[in-house]
């Protein structure tokens, strides 16, 4: 049954509007980045490959927002969610298939991203190398972790107030990344709260190797890994927590 | 009709008008010159907070966008802003934080910081800093190298910090090619002293790609000697007016200028590479000229006979251009090199051992060959020592 509601998520997202719209936005940016590297003065190949790198994060990001956040509440709006739960399906199988469908159809987006990217450095002489792949599949995980923060400030909020916090979150989870270097404008028992803050958001700057992908600055594989069950980790967590918000849920 | 098409046409006059007003802002007689200010420059550690985990691209548009401020600096020359500091140092050490791997970042804040607002101490800093990020780069090295050199005057005040340091700049450098490059650097630093050799490194690296023997090779190598021959020529005739000033006899021959007083004076380092001066055997000896002849002395003045030569040939080829002229309006070409003279074509006096010769309808310089090898101008022959004879 999970499948069945996967697949259905699945095409229900990649038909949607948004996800459409902003991929069209996304091949947009791409097409005008080389801009940036003629008005450097330099090759711009660099310049080029960062922003490209950099819009497949933040339109990806964008992506699983509009699509995670709309996701339940559609279902609502549309009664399609009665249909459903009035079977024997358990609502956490519904969120693990909605999830699931969502984090697919976002790993094809991603997958098309940086295939279109990575052409398009290709074509116009840009710093192309194979740890830019590596950095795209980090870039997917920070995605789906952000859709699985999405989904989940959708269950406890409305889907307008979700976006937002989303936002907030993905500001904060990139923020904290460089807390530790401003520890020391901290003292006494600011320290340790702002530790305890930190430690609860998910650490989005684990995945922000495309940087260092753009040099062709090799990363440890098994660092990579690491990194990849850090968001596996964040993502159970928080489909977990709205499979529990779900379960009590008043629909 | 009308009225379902009304909306389509107003938005699309409307967008038409929107586009032109856009346009007219780019109109070159309206375009002002920008001018930025970088005081909302945060720490690089705050700014690495903001960049939300885009730092790399942040970083270029940040720079993009400072290039006015750039431009501003040039005319201004004074980068203070508001809350304390500077604003190149500023803007540098974000830019710097957030992309550390990207080297045009730290050579325009060597050149930004040290060449138009005068810090050297601060550009040195970022070059220095960014050699510490990216080892390998050689342009860094290269311009940490003449910061060194022109502005901290190292060679003369540290020459054995500056030997350390270029020793580094070679260890860094991945292959043996590299390597070379670095003390090829060095050489044309220290010729820069003597002028007219210049570009001898450039003409050296066309003559390693040039093909031995091609036509390309050969009018690199002449260059290379014509070059040589008026530095060496320049030196000795230094030489022979100090040792005119010095005698009450002008010399009477070039090995009069070996005088060590003489060549402490001129040279109180060491010898010139490339000079007209090696060392064998221990002793000091005049080199050939760089085609092979003995530089000489007429009337106080040192000549080469090898450059006469070549001067002499080059004539030639005026010379064979009035002679198709002459040809033309008599209708007949001359027979003999007395047929050439006699019908009004001025011929210029040949240096010792040469002779015009009248081949086919050309003249030519039929010249005995010089005494000894001409100089090698490969790479490996940039020591005094290495080449050419006496």
């Amino acid at each position: 049954m999970i499948l069945v509601i996967a697949g259905a998520t699945f095409r229900e997202a990649t038909r949607s509007r948004s996800f459409v719209l902003l991929l069209t936005l996304y091949a947009l940016g791409v097409l005008l980045s080389r801009v940036g590297g003629w008005i450097s003065g330099t090759d711009g190949g660099l310049i080029t490959a960062n922003l490209v790198m950099s819009l497949q994060s933040v339109f990806g990001v964008l992506v699983a927002v509009a699509t995670g956040t709309a996701l339940v509440h559609s279902e609502i709006q549309q009664k399609t969610l009665y249909t459903v739960l009035s079977r024997p399906v358990a609502r956490w199988r519904f969120v693990v298939g909605k999830f699931t469908g969502l984090a697919l159809a976002l790993v094809c987006g991603q997958a098309a991203m940086l295939a279109l990217g990575v052409l398009y450095l290709w074509a116009t002489g840009g710093a192309v190398s194979g740890w830019l792949a590596v950095a795209g599949a980090l870039t997917a995980m920070e995605v789906l972790v952000m859709a699985a923060v999405s989904l989940c400030w959708a269950a406890v909020s409305s889907p307008l107030l979700a976006t937002v916090l989303c936002l907030a979150t993905y500001a904060l989870g990139h923020a904290v990344g460089s807390l530790p270097g401003l520890m020391y404008h901290l003292k006494g028992f600011q320290r340790p709260l702002c530790v305890a803050f930190a430690s609860l958001v998910p650490d989005l700057s684990r995945f922000a190797y495309r940087d260092q992908a753009v040099h062709a600055i090799p990363i440890d594989m098994g660092d990579a890994g690491m990194r990849l069950v850090y968001g596996l980790c964040w993502i159970c967590l928080l489909v977990t927590i709205t499979v529990a918000v779900v379960r009590r849920k008043q629909l | 009709m009308v009225s379902a098409c009304a909306p389509w046409l107003a938005a699309a006059g409307l967008l038409g008008a929107l586009v032109t007003w856009n346009a007219s802002r780019f109109t070159p007689g309206l375009l002002t010159v920008r001018t930025k200010d970088l005081s909302y420059l945060p720490s690089p550690e705050l700014a690495r907070m903001l960049a939300l985990g885009q730092a790399g691209a942040v970083s270029k548009l940040e720079w993009i966008d400072s290039f006015a401020y750039f431009e501003l600096q040039l005319e201004r020359k004074n980068d203070a802003v508001s809350g304390g500091g500077q604003g190149f140092d500023r803007l540098y050490a974000i830019l710097t934080t957030l992309d550390p791997d990207y080297e045009p970042f730290y050579q325009h804040a060597a050149f930004n910081i040290g060449a138009v607002m005068n810090r050297h101490d601060r550009a040195l800093g970022f070059l220095l800093l960014g050699l510490m990020e990216l080892p390998h780069a050689t342009a860094l090295w290269r311009q940490a190298a003449v910061e060194l050199l022109i502005n901290y005057d190292y060679e003369a005040k540290h020459p054995e910090l500056m030997e350390a340091f270029l020793t580094q700049w070679a260890d860094s450098e991945p292959t043996a090619n590299d390597k070379q490059l670095v003390w090829e650097w060095s050489a044309a630093m220290a010729r820069r002293r003597y002028r007219g050799l210049d570009q001898l490194p450039y003409w050296q690296e066309q003559l390693a790609r040039a093909q031995p023997g091609s036509s390309t090779a050969a009018f690199i190598e002449l260059t290379m000697r014509d070059q040589l021959v008026r530095f060496c020529l320049t030196e000795l005739q230094a030489l022979a007016d100090a040792y005119r000033a010095a005698h009450p006899q002008p010399p009477s021959a070039v090995a009069d200028l070996l005088e060590p007083s003489l060549l402490a004076d001129r040279y109180p380092k060491n010898l010139p590479a490339w000079g007209p001066f090696t060392i064998e055997d221990g002793r000091l000896h005049l080199r050939c000229d760089p085609y092979g002849f003995p530089f000489e002395i007429r009337a106080g003045r040192v000549i080469s006979r090898g450059h006469e030569r070549e001067r002499a040939r080059r004539k030639l080829i005026g010379i064979n251009i009035a002679l198709t002229d002459l040809a033309t309006t008599s209708g007949s070409w001359p027979t003999s090199i007395a047929a050439i003279a006699a019908a009004g074509l001025e011929l210029s006096a040949l240096p010792d051992g040469c002779a015009y010769v009248l081949k086919k309808h050309a003249l030519e310089i039929d010249s005995d060959p010089p005494p000894r090898p001409p100089w090698p101008l490969g790479r490996t022959a940039n020591s005094p020592g290495a080449a050419g004879g006496r």
